[in-house]
């Protein structure tokens, strides 16, 4: 995977857990991952997987405690993001990365006009007066396709539709270029049609300026739709990374299987069942040993509910940890995996 | 078509909400459809299409501004109280929001054995079987009764909200948006389960969704739905196959698909700008301003709807004679 580029991110043995009344919820444990300058990395998991805190915790936006970075490193191009106090994190957000949510009802301030707000980052990282705020926020809303940008700046948020708002919440996230833009579900509480148009963008952006993306989704779809490269997390921890060909072309963890197979087909058989993944995610609050996935995992062996599953190279830059890839795994577990993947 | 039964029939049916200053949204803006005994039909559209509005009206939770429901041949006249506490014994909801749909003060038994107490349908130790029964036939276990919502996952609670929407033995079912809550893994078994239910209890089911993929799987017919109108309406397999509405092609175009090799060049959108909002009012084709292929018929006259195809219908000047 090395190439020529530049590396923006790099993620080693991120440990995150939180507070809770119940005990220490181990919400992410041991994540590594990196990003190329100019590349899209999607993280794909369910609810609870531990995607969104990871992508929280690069811009240290969670407070501590509750949540408590436990071990691991974050460098965001030569910056040391865990050891970085609030001072520095504050020149950090916004002009190094920026970020998007799910919510764009929420995320925008309703009493300030979309065309102030998209200043804001504006006056804070590069001093610009009020004047030039302004021509700038509208020469971003065009950016981002905002029809009759001028006008619409002066508007409340109130007055955006879903659609519109996410990509204000877009053009205030790049106004100050940064290397990498973060998007959390950024199109779940859309329609399919805008949805359609937001990814668009985020393509046109990621190719214009050569920024980098790091998306987190749920949706398998909207991965292929963007990804460069993909990471399949599971239980705090990422079960398989790979280029999006390797990772949709020859998936080779049972929970990418499952995650595949939930989502009906173009040519599903309407009277044959959807494959399921039994079951549901474990709770993180003093996790099993062994590979989180085994009880709904319909290939278990006996090692995987007592040992931490390696991670093995399938080809170069896609690992899985699972160990239906040891070489001593029964053949027949590898017949199935082998069959399965053909489906 | 003609041999299949009608369950329900809708005839020119509007909803319209006043919106202050003498304004009218018009969320359901003249509807027939016929539902047929025992099929899957899905409603879908964007959000704003009124596709919510409609199952809503249909079940009685709105009266309709306008247009009749007629229910196994019978006209269902949503402000008689007799009406409605008869039609429920017929026809239930499950909702979208299973955090939300369920009372948390209540224990789940007393959440399934609601309907049956309104209706004075079980009592004592049989309503407490009847409740259990009803718990498995939804996959979860009995003595999970005693317990209350919040000791529950999403994907559980969506089951007793299931339970409880089968517990007064309906035929008829309208399920708003039932899995856009839930994890991808959790959607698939929900699905299944409404399958085979379906399958078992010889339900007719209308399903009101925007997951395009699952709607095609799901469905016996499709009915899309664009600003209080359908604009097209068939069989599941023809729909996909051949979508005929500039609508219907645009929203099937922007379904993402699971294959890396096969997605769309950057800058090339298929459906530009936006729903209008339903309480403006407009002359002609609502899809007027965002169709490419417009003509100026369309900015004047309402497309009516025409049978393109035997069973297939479709709302849109470009197929009328």
């Amino acid at each position: 995977m090395e190439d020529s580029r530049r590396t923006v991110l790099t993620v080693k043995d991120l440990q995150i857990s939180i507070a809770t009344g119940s005990g220490e919820l181990q919400a992410v444990r041991g994540v590594s991952f990196h990003i190329q300058e100019g590349e899209a990395l999607v993280l794909v998991g369910e609810s609870g997987c531990g995607k969104s805190v990871t992508a929280q915790t690069l811009m240290r936006l969670n407070p501590d405690p509750p949540v408590h970075i436990k071990g691991g490193e974050i460098r965001l191009a030569d910056i040391d993001i865990v050891q970085a106090d609030e001072r520095q994190m504050q020149q950090i957000r916004g002009s190094l990365v920026g970020m998007i949510f799910q919510d764009p009802m929420t995320s925008l301030n309703p009493t300030m006009t979309v065309g102030k707000q998209i200043g804001e980052t504006l006056e804070i990282h590069h001093k610009l007066k009020r004047k030039s705020r302004w021509q700038k926020a509208v020469e971003l809303l065009d950016a981002v396709r905002i029809p009759g940008a001028a006008g619409r700046a002066r508007e409340y948020p109130g007055a955006f539709s879903g659609g519109m708002r996410q990509r204000a919440l877009i053009a205030a996230a790049i106004a100050c270029k940064p290397k990498l833009l973060i998007a959390d579900e950024p199109t779940t509480a859309l329609d399919v049609t805008i949805q359609a148009q937001i990814i668009d963008l985020l393509r046109s952006i990621q190719r214009e300026n050569g920024m980098s993306i790091l998306m987190i989704t749920h949706d398998l779809a909207v991965a292929a739709s963007i990804a460069q490269r993909i990471a399949v997390m599971y239980a705090g921890r990422i079960v398989e990374t790979g280029t999006v060909q390797q990772i949709f072309n020859n998936p080779q963890h049972p929970y990418t299987w499952g995650l595949m197979n939930s989502v009906p087909r173009p040519d599903q058989d309407k009277n044959s069942e959807l494959i399921t993944i039994g079951g549901t995610p474990p709770k993180l609050l003093g996790p099993a040993p062994g590979c989180s996935f085994a009880p709904r995992c319909k290939y278990a062996m006996r090692i995987c509910s007592s040992a931490d599953p390696e991670e093995f190279e399938v080809a170069s830059g896609h690992s899985c940890s699972c160990w239906l890839l040891h070489p001593q795994a029964p053949a027949a577990a590898r017949e199935v995996k082998e069959a399965y993947a053909i489906v | 078509m003609s041999n299949r039964e009608v369950l329900l029939s809708i005839k020119g049916l509007r909803k319209y909400f006043a919106v202050g200053s003498g304004r009218m949204l018009r969320a359901v803006n003249g509807i027939d459809l016929d539902i047929y005994r025992g099929e899957t039909l899905s409603l879908v559209g964007e959000s704003g299409s009124g596709k919510s509005t409609l199952g809503k009206a249909i079940m009685g939770v709105y009266p309709p501004t306008e247009g009749s429901i007629h229910y196994a041949g019978q006209p269902f006249l949503v402000k008689r109280k007799q009406d409605r506490l008869a039609f429920s014994r017929r026809a239930q909801m499950i909702f979208q929001d299973p955090y939300a749909s369920l009372n948390p003060r209540k224990t789940v038994a007393a959440i399934i054995g609601e309907g049956m107490d309104i209706h004075g349908l079980f009592r004592g130790r049989e309503r407490l079987e009847r409740i259990c029964e009803l718990l498995e036939l939804v996959g979860l276990r009995r003595e999970m009764a005693s317990r209350y919502p919040h000791e529950f996952s999403g994907g559980q609670r969506q089951r007793i909200g299931i339970a409880r929407a089968l517990s007064l033995g309906p035929e008829f079912i309208v399920s708003d948006e039932p899995i856009s809550a839930l994890d991808v893994s959790i959607q698939a078994q929900i699905v299944n389960l409404l399958k085979s239910l379906q399958r078992e209890l010889s339900l007719t089911h209308l399903f009101i969704a925007h997951d395009l993929n699952m709607v095609r799987y799901i469905s016996d017919r499709v009915a899309v739905m664009y600003l209080g109108s359908i604009v097209e309406l068939a069989d599941s397999g023809d729909i996909y196959a051949e979508p005929l509405h500039p609508y219907t092609q645009g929203l099937l175009s922007a379904v993402p698909v699971m294959n890396p090799d096969n997605i769309r060049p950057a800058g090339q959108e298929y459906l530009k700008g936006e729903i209008p909002s339903p309480a403006s009012d407009i002359p002609g084709c609502a899809f007027c301003s965002r169709c490419s292929r417009a003509m100026p018929v369309c900015e004047t006259a309402r497309p009516q709807p025409v049978e393109a195809a035997p069973g297939h219908t479709v709302a849109c000047h470009l197929y009328a004679n």
